[in-house]
């Protein structure tokens, strides 16, 4: 397993089941700590998390996760894999603790490490008052924390969340992407979250890949998008003189800005590297003009959304 | 990532060797089984009749104790004739029924609860292959269907053999790989069975309800075809027939049943093979609906 490889490459990625073409023609490479798939419902995020993990068999291409094929070295990777499935699943008549350890020795513990690791994460996730409870009068919230520790007890390089904040109250959804972000910061793991709520994806993750119909809508980098949208300044100025908003425009083009006018009051710009805030408000008092509101440009993960949602083969 | 230090950490320890992975399965399935106190208790009669065997056989060559009792020896020696028959019929036949009791009671439980509750996806996403999950199962059944049936008969034919002699041995030493064939091909038939209709039924009472079902409708089918065309072919679709077949076969005595060998092993397969395929088919991360 390469750890310089991207986390996720698919390589013309498709799945059939009969007739109907669940993922069509999947390409790009990952490597974020933590990516997000974002979709409507349908669109295929599911799937894609399935067939990364061996359950459904390609119909067409392959995947790779760390360099490793997933149809070749299916068994090998699913040893580093961690996976919170979407809806309830556990094992009956046994307490949580034993649950997890079970899935712990599964994934090649020993029984010992197994049990040690298992009281961990319970205590990790918050459940540790609970473990000895059986599974079975867990709460929805209760169960979606074991879930996610049953799917980090054996401590995977790569962990796939589906939906995990399904059914949360606002606490416990805020604890629960609490917990997502420090384990994307630990560096232990890298996350691939599948949800189709975006507040959560842009909570969390880096990088983004929208699915619909079975194809990729778009990609976005949201860490790089975060740093460029610092670059874009909307102004709304104030003149104190005749002309000064003029010659203020001509001052901030001087320092390498690209500008746009909006309207008398209002411009925008794009600040070049090396160019700073500050830099602007040198040339703002220099030309006596008044920056009345200085703002970011904000395009939010919903806008990327939407306008993915908008065209319908759109590719990387 | 000990309790104390609530920051995530990952594992680097060493790991058990895959190969032996599906044992974890069987071990957390048997210590679910005796678990039920109910089912302990059950399992400990099933070696009453063995220990009452035990006890006839060591009577038989003890005179000793069998004044000290007030026994006729003659009547016991009569009694007790210690050779094919005493194994195949007298030990064998009551512990697969026995058995068969164990099967119907354990094997639900092992299948339908992790399907109901969509458990495979959790073990289907580690490093387990659909053969492993259904061989950590069939592990559970074969060790307690083992314990009660070749395990104690081999013990018991050790016990005879160093009380008969060479001679007795000599005699009778098919006995032993027999007792062992006819546990396991028995096991397989019905465990599987029991298994496949477990993963499709999902509820433990009714894939009870199912499998005895299928054994009595089998059986009435099968008696009704031989009483009317006058054939054996109705013995194919009756589960103790085919059993008894197939004992006569591996003991090499006659059977009770007028059923060629061939067909009683062919039965035997074909079930095997189909209940396989089935459960096969059923235990899956998920359904795909096409």
């Amino acid at each position: 397993m390469s750890e310089a490889a991207p986390v996720i490459d698919l390589d013309g990625l498709g799945v059939r089941f009969g007739r109907h073409q669940v993922l069509d023609d999947l390409r790009g490479a990952f490597s974020g700590r933590a990516i997000g798939l974002l979709g409507p419902n349908g669109a295929g995020k599911t799937t894609l998390l399935n067939t990364l993990l061996g359950f459904y068999r390609p119909t067409a291409g392959t995947a790779r996760l760390f360099g490793m094929d997933i149809a070749a070295q299916g068994r090998e990777l699913r040893r580093r894999v961690g996976y919170m499935p979407e809806r309830d699943a556990f094992i009956a008549g046994i307490s949580g603790v034993r649950f997890v350890r079970l899935m712990a020795e599964v994934s090649g513990l020993p029984p010992e490490a197994a049990l040690e690791r298992a009281h961990e994460v319970f205590f990790y996730v918050g459940l540790g008052e609970a473990r000895y409870r059986n599974v079975e009068t867990y709460s929805l919230g209760m169960k979606q924390l074991l879930k996610l520790a049953q799917a980090i007890a054996h401590g995977p390089s790569l962990l796939f969340l589906d939906e995990p904040t399904n059914g949360l109250d606002p606490p416990a959804r805020l604890r629960m992407l609490r917990l997502i972000r420090e384990i994307r910061d630990s560096g232990k793991a890298r996350i691939v979250v599948s949800s189709h709520l975006l507040r959560d994806v842009e909570e969390c993750c880096e990088e983004v890949l929208v699915l619909n119909r079975g194809r990729i809508a778009t990609y976005c980098n949201l860490a790089e998008e975060r740093r460029a949208n610092r670059r874009f300044l909307e102004l709304d100025l104030a003149a104190e003189r005749e002309g000064a908003g003029s010659s203020f425009r001509a001052s901030i083009e001087g320092l390498g800005c690209e500008v746009a006018v909006v309207n008398r009051r209002r411009i925008k710009a794009v600040l070049p590297p090396g160019v700073e805030v500050r830099h602007i408000y040198a040339s703002a008092i220099e030309q006596d003009v008044t920056i009345r509101r200085l703002d970011y440009k904000r395009t939010s993960l919903e806008d990327i959304f939407l306008q993915a949602m908008e065209g319908d083969d759109g590719r990387l | 990532m000990a309790v104390y230090d609530h920051g995530y950490k990952g594992y680097d320890g060493p790991l058990m060797p895959a190969r032996s992975r599906f044992l974890v399965i069987s071990r957390y399935g048997l210590h679910d089984v005796f678990a039920s106190r109910l089912f302990l208790a059950f399992f400990a009669f099933c070696f009453a009749w063995p220990l009452v065997l035990l006890g006839a056989m060591y009577l038989r060559y003890n005179a000793e104790a069998m004044t000290l009792i007030n026994l006729d020896s003659a009547d016991l020696l009569e009694f007790v004739q210690v050779n094919t028959w005493f194994f195949q019929n007298l030990f064998l036949r009551v512990q697969l029924y026995l058995a068969f009791i164990v099967v119907l009671v354990v094997g639900p439980s092992l299948v339908s609860a992790d399907l109901r509750n969509r458990a495979m996806p959790l073990y289907l996403s580690r490093p387990l292959t659909r053969t492993d999950y259904v061989l950590g199962k069939l592990v559970v059944l074969g060790v307690l269907v083992s314990a009660i049936t070749w395990a104690p008969g081999l013990l018991l034919f050790v016990i005879q053999a160093s009380l008969g002699g060479r001679e007795w041995l000599l005699e009778n030493w098919r006995v032993a790989p027999s007792m062992v064939v006819v546990s396991v091909v028995w096991l397989l038939c019905m465990s599987l069975p029991m298994l496949a209709i477990a993963a499709w039924v999902k509820w433990k009472p009714w894939a009870r309800i199912v499998f005895m079902g299928a054994i009595l409708t089998g059986t009435a089918f099968g008696q009704f075809y031989k009483e009317f065309y006058d054939s054996w072919l109705g013995s194919m679709v009756v589960a103790f027939d085919v059993t008894d077949a197939l004992s006569a076969s591996v003991f090499g005595t006659q059977g009770t049943v007028q059923m060629p060998e061939a067909a009683a092993w062919l039965a035997a397969a074909a079930l095997a093979s189909l209940s396989a395929a089935l459960l096969y088919r059923r235990v899956r991360a998920f359904e795909v609906v096409k």
